[in-house]
């Protein structure tokens, strides 16, 4: 008999041990109970979005016509919170009518948004997640975002129409993204790109893809908030010809595009780290064709360079094929 | 063998549907704006309940429409037929449109939106979204992309079907009979016709998400890429360092993506389970390529070439997902994740070769029925203990296994030209990678906050890569000071030290080859050079320091000022990648100067420096084969990118509620040198190994490139629904790159090239439209 199964053994017979292990399972089911359980605003703390219209009228006008105006609202809304309008999101509205501002101990429910204290931004957090906990905001808690204190209405902007879509509170993701991370809006720029640079179609912009595309700023489970499982399946997403699985391997493809290539912009053809050549002598010095300075009209530096040869750098499927070259 | 002939049918009539339902959806787009008379009694419209039915019906009437209509036209001019500004888009002269509007009933609760942009061209988006508010919702989209390589392209191929290219009859048999054939190649070559390099690219979604409850959503959708067109390829004929051709290959491929799903979200916890399925399909599966050198086929010279194409392929994904909030007194919260995927791959083989000269080795298998596994998991902990300090730790693990059996071919054809008995075995690999990550955040001061985390990542790879354990590992510290209500400054450092095993620089080789040749390889030395450091593989140590402060000096001012610098030392590695250099620095700026004049401006710097070590290992190509390795033809390169991006924007409110003034200006301005140099300054004469250049640096040209664009748009309101807006766009780009500038199509020797350029542009786009909004 093992020793867990006589742990177990003798602790059926030890009538005291046996109290306490249920002693113990008794307090988690109590605590897991309280945790469950949340305070509740009393009914008549809620006061409806007539009375909230009365000093907000242009706000509510504005808020009506948006998506959460819509869905938040008796007949549409999923749940008795939700059917509270204004109050769904901002709490009950008498504590606000008593004189309740921003950070007001003696009206813990009522959240004004928009507040710069880290405790407020989460509080915030907290109550866009009482709706929006799953889908693409499910690992919001612990993701680089939450961990910056970023708040929900940072980038949100949810009583007025800013963006055609997902209630940016700027016209377009990259305006929006680049106010923190303002290096891919200059590498975008490059001669190499994916087709990101905002505008209007048509009048000069391209935006068929934007950050959205590749990241999911609410959180990820990969590096650099890639919204697939890791870097490879989303640039598969749109290059399922390199998946493979191939007869003929090239490993570090396999492995991460990001080996070769930079995905905001390059200067270099096929948006790739360092120039054609040199990219492949970093890896391979072999000396079946000796690897080698030239002249700049080269015929191994000029065009495509060692893929005029090596033409299935990202795998070959072809018996004959192992150098990649068919 | 794989059913192309009958998939062209398939994708023929595929195109034909997709062509009706693009018709389609334009048309459902304007369905907003069809009136149907209220069929309704007063008392159904008054007492029914909202069921569905009903309530689809009073979708139609009463309608409540709002949104955005906009008309116009388009002019352009300049040189509107160059890739490069085409790249991505479209700019016809004609209509312009733009339409997003949105159908409600009466009450709200009931939508349809409608989106065009560009509606009937080549790069036209649609989209239409449809449901009921809150509860669910059902959307269709379509979308087209150009997207032109290069329209300098000049092909003396003839390509009778997507597979084959052709050349014209004669021009081989003059070639190889020619006293210079290379001679002759560049007559022929003058005969070459323009080609388009680029493809369109079609991709139309449709997607269904519905609340069963306020806590369970199920959700699924559909996804179709197509792409038809055309990018350069090349194959190689000859030896190794041989001839090679650049054709314009053909591109006619499908992916089908399948995600379905359901969650479960209620307070505390969150479960999710879903499905993922791509489905990649190619209508090609080898691209025949005459070789123009060679008429016929014979033992040692191929009169064509095959390349294979990419193969068919499958992936499917299952994730499962849970998150509770722990039963703690202050917020905590477990999140795990656990998906498993499966990647399919079993095209046919092609032949060996389609030189009839040479007896195509038996196959042994008639596809690779491959299959790769992928598992991932991932644990996550947050928690706020105290309202000054939270805690997060992760644990990440990815397993890639390559499940394919390895095939062995002890017979194969290099290039189609030389029959070679040296078996290969083809290699899986295998790798798993862990991450692990803690790390806390506490206010040590009110205005003073630091988070310090601890990073580590581990690596195991099969035994076919260099190093097989790889650990990575190192702190972060970041700090961010409140210093005043206006002012915030931020650091962040990073270190990572990561170090590796034995470094086996002949493991691919062990895996590839047979015992008895990988002895004999290793033996000649002709195999990679000991002292290689793949980069990926290879030890190194990071540091990274960046700085951020942003500032609002005065009322309506914002300002952004930030840098950052890394460095990467590749520690152990004599050859490949030795050192990387990185710094940037920018400023971004927001000054409402007037209530009625808004200045934003933004400007940033980054180079980028990879230093490389390398040398030039010189050998005969017919027997006696020996190899020179000699330390004094080492060489050097230092690769440096540098960019200057700017732009500037500035908004007039001219007329308050009348008229607005939008002007806006960009550049970018990038550099890249390619500078090489011999380590030990030898200089060979030739009585060293063969060739004149061993171990002689070269600094190539620079690459440059600027692009400007500037942009001014006016809006005029005429009243409260009309308003005229005129756009103005100017670009211009030049590129200097010596790596095509002179590319013709043929540089003298053997070799043949397409040609194609990145060209200079410059263009003048004008837009003027009239935008009705209700």
């Amino acid at each position: 008999m093992g020793a867990g199964a006589r742990r177990v053994t003798r602790a059926l017979h030890d009538g005291t041990r046996l109290a306490r292990i249920f002693h113990r399972l008794a307090l988690l089911a109590a605590l897991l109970l309280l945790a469950f359980a949340a305070p509740t605003a009393a009914q008549g703390d809620y006061v409806g979005d007539e009375v909230c219209a009365g000093c907000h009228a242009e706000l509510v006008q504005a808020y009506a016509t948006t998506v959460h105006g819509r869905a938040l609202r008796p007949g549409n809304a999923l749940g008795e919170r939700a059917a509270r309008g204004c109050e769904a999101c901002h709490g009950p509205g008498r504590e606000h009518l008593r004189g309740a501002g921003r950070g007001d101990a003696a009206a813990p429910d009522w959240i004004p948004f928009g507040g710069s204290d880290v405790a407020e931004v989460h509080r915030e957090n907290e109550a866009c997640r009482d709706c929006h906990a799953g889908s693409t905001q499910r690992l919001w808690p612990g993701s680089p975002h939450d961990a910056q204190d970023v708040g929900c209405v940072r980038c949100h902007e949810v009583m007025r129409p800013v963006s055609p879509r997902h209630l940016l509170s700027r016209k377009d993701q990259t305006t929006l993204c680049s106010e923190c991370h303002p290096l891919p809006r200059a590498q975008q720029l490059r001669n190499r790109h994916m087709p990101t640079r905002p505008g209007v179609a048509g009048a000069g912009g391209e935006g068929f893809m934007d950050c959205g595309s590749c990241h999911d700023p609410h959180g990820t489970i990969a590096d650099a908030l890639i919204s697939a499982n890791t870097v490879n399946e989303s640039c598969y997403a749109c290059h399922a010809e390199k998946r493979g699985p191939f007869l003929w391997e090239h490993s570090p493809v396999a492995e991460s595009c990001l080996n070769c290539h930079e995905p905001h912009g390059s200067i270099r053809p096929g948006m790739l780290k360092l120039p054609g050549s040199r990219l492949c002598q970093t890896c391979h010095i072999e000396s079946l064709h000796p690897s080698q300075n030239r002249s700049a009209g080269d015929r191994f530096v000029v065009g495509q360079n060692c893929g005029h040869c090596h033409s299935r750098i990202h795998g070959s499927n072809h018996p004959s094929g192992s150098f990649l070259t068919r | 063998m794989s059913e192309r002939s009958g998939s062209r049918g398939r994708k023929r009539a595929r195109r034909t549907w997709i062509r009706a339902g693009r018709a389609g959806l334009l048309a459902v787009c304007l369905l907003p704006f069809v009136s149907v008379p209220d069929a309704r009694t007063e008392e159904e419209g008054a007492t029914a309940p909202a069921s569905d039915a009903t309530s689809l019906r009073s979708l139609l009437d009463p309608i409540v429409l709002r949104g955005e209509i906009e008309l116009g036209g388009r002019a352009s001019q300049g040189d509107d037929g160059k890739g490069k500004l085409l790249e991505y888009r479209v700019f016809d002269d004609g209509i312009f449109g733009r339409v997003d509007v949105v159908a409600e009933d009466a009450e709200g609760r009931f939508y349809l939106r409608s989106t065009a942009l560009d509606p009937g061209y080549d790069d036209a988006r649609y989209a239409i979204e449809a449901g009921r508010y809150g509860r669910y919702k059902l959307t269709l989209s379509w979308a087209e992309l150009p997207h032109v390589y290069s329209s300098s392209a000049r092909t003396l191929y003839q390509r009778p079907s997507p597979e084959v290219f052709r050349l014209p009859a004669g021009v081989q048999t003059r070639i190889a009979g020619a006293a210079s054939p290379s001679t002759q190649l560049a007559t022929e070559l003058l005969a070459a016709r323009p080609v388009d390099l680029g493809f369109r690219w079609l991709e139309g979604a449709a997607g269904a998400e519905y609340r069963v409850d306020e806590h369970v959503r199920l959700f699924g959708r559909y996804h179709l890429r197509d792409r038809h067109g055309s990018q350069a390829r090349a194959i190689q004929f000859g030896s190794p360092g041989g001839t090679f051709d650049v054709f314009a290959g053909s591109v006619d491929d499908d992916t089908h993506r399948v995600e379905a799903g359901i969650e479960y979200a209620s307070g505390p916890l969150v479960l999710g389970l879903e499905y993922q399925g791509s489905f990649y399909e190619n209508d090609l599966r080898a691209f025949t390529v005459d070789n123009p050198l060679v008429a016929l086929d014979a033992a040692n010279a191929a009169s064509r070439g095959r390349l294979s194409a990419d193969p068919d392929n499958s992936a499917h994904t299952v994730s499962a997902f849970g998150s509770v909030a722990l039963p703690v007194s202050f917020p905590a919260r477990l999140t795990g994740s656990l998906a498993y995927g499966l990647r399919l791959q079993d095209d046919a083989f092609l032949p060996h070769t389609i030189n009839q000269a040479i007896a195509s080795p038996t196959l042994g298998a008639s596809g690779l029925d491959g299959m790769v596994h992928t598992l991932l998991a991932n644990v996550t902990g947050t928690a706020r203990p105290h309202p000054r300090v939270s805690l997060r730790a992760r644990y990440r693990v990815y397993r890639f296994d390559d499940a394919t059996d390895p095939l062995r071919f002890p017979n194969w054809v290099r290039n189609d030209d030389a029959a070679r008995t040296d078996a290969f075995r083809s290699v899986r690999s295998r790798y798993t990678r862990q991450n692990g990550t803690i790390s806390g955040d506490v206010r040590i001061l009110p205005a003073l906050k630091a988070r310090l985390a601890y990073v580590v990542e581990a690596w195991h790879r099969s035994d076919d890569r260099q190093a097989q354990d790889l650990v990575e590992h190192g702190p972060t510290l970041d700090l961010v000071w409140n210093a005043h209500p206006r002012a915030t400054f931020e650091a962040a450092y990073r270190f990572e030290d990561r170090v590796g095993d034995r470094y086996r620089t002949l493991a691919f080789f062990a895996s590839k080859l047979d015992e008895a040749d990988f002895t004999a390889l290793r033996s000649s030395g002709i195999a990679e050079l000991p002292g290689l450091r793949k980069f990926d593989q290879a030890d190194r140590r990071l540091h990274r320091f960046d700085l951020r402060a942003r500032l609002a000096p005065r009322d309506r001012l914002d300002l952004v000022v930030d840098g950052g610098v890394q460095q990467v030392a590749w520690v152990d590695s004599d050859y490949g990648l030795t050192d990387q250099r990185a710094w940037h620095v920018g400023l971004d700026g927001f000054h409402q100067l007037h209530p009625r004049v808004g200045l934003g401006v933004w400007y940033r710097f980054e180079q980028v420096e990879y230093d490389q070590t390398s040398r030039w290992r010189s050998r005969p190509f017919v027997p006696p084969i020996v190899l020179v390795d000699d330390r004094r033809n080492d060489w050097q390169s230092r690769n440096e990118s540098r960019f200057h991006s700017l732009g500037a924007n500035v908004v007039v409110v001219a007329i308050v509620d009348r008229l607005e003034l939008e002007l806006g200006y960009q550049l970018h301005r990038g550099v890249e040198e390619m500078g090489s140099g011999a380590i030990r300054g030898f200089v060979g004469t030739g009585g060293v190994g063969v060739g004149a250049d061993q171990g002689v640096g070269f600094d190539y040209p620079d690459v440059e490139e600027m692009l400007h664009v500037a942009t001014a748009t006016a809006t005029l309101r005429v009243d409260e629904a009309l308003k005229l807006v005129a756009r103005y766009r100017f670009e211009a780009f030049e590129i200097r790159d010596y790596r095509t500038d002179d590319l013709g199509f043929y540089l003298g020797g053997s070799d043949v090239y397409l040609g194609n350029v990145v060209e200079d542009y410059d263009a003048h786009v004008l837009v003027l439209s009239a935008v009705l909004d209700f």
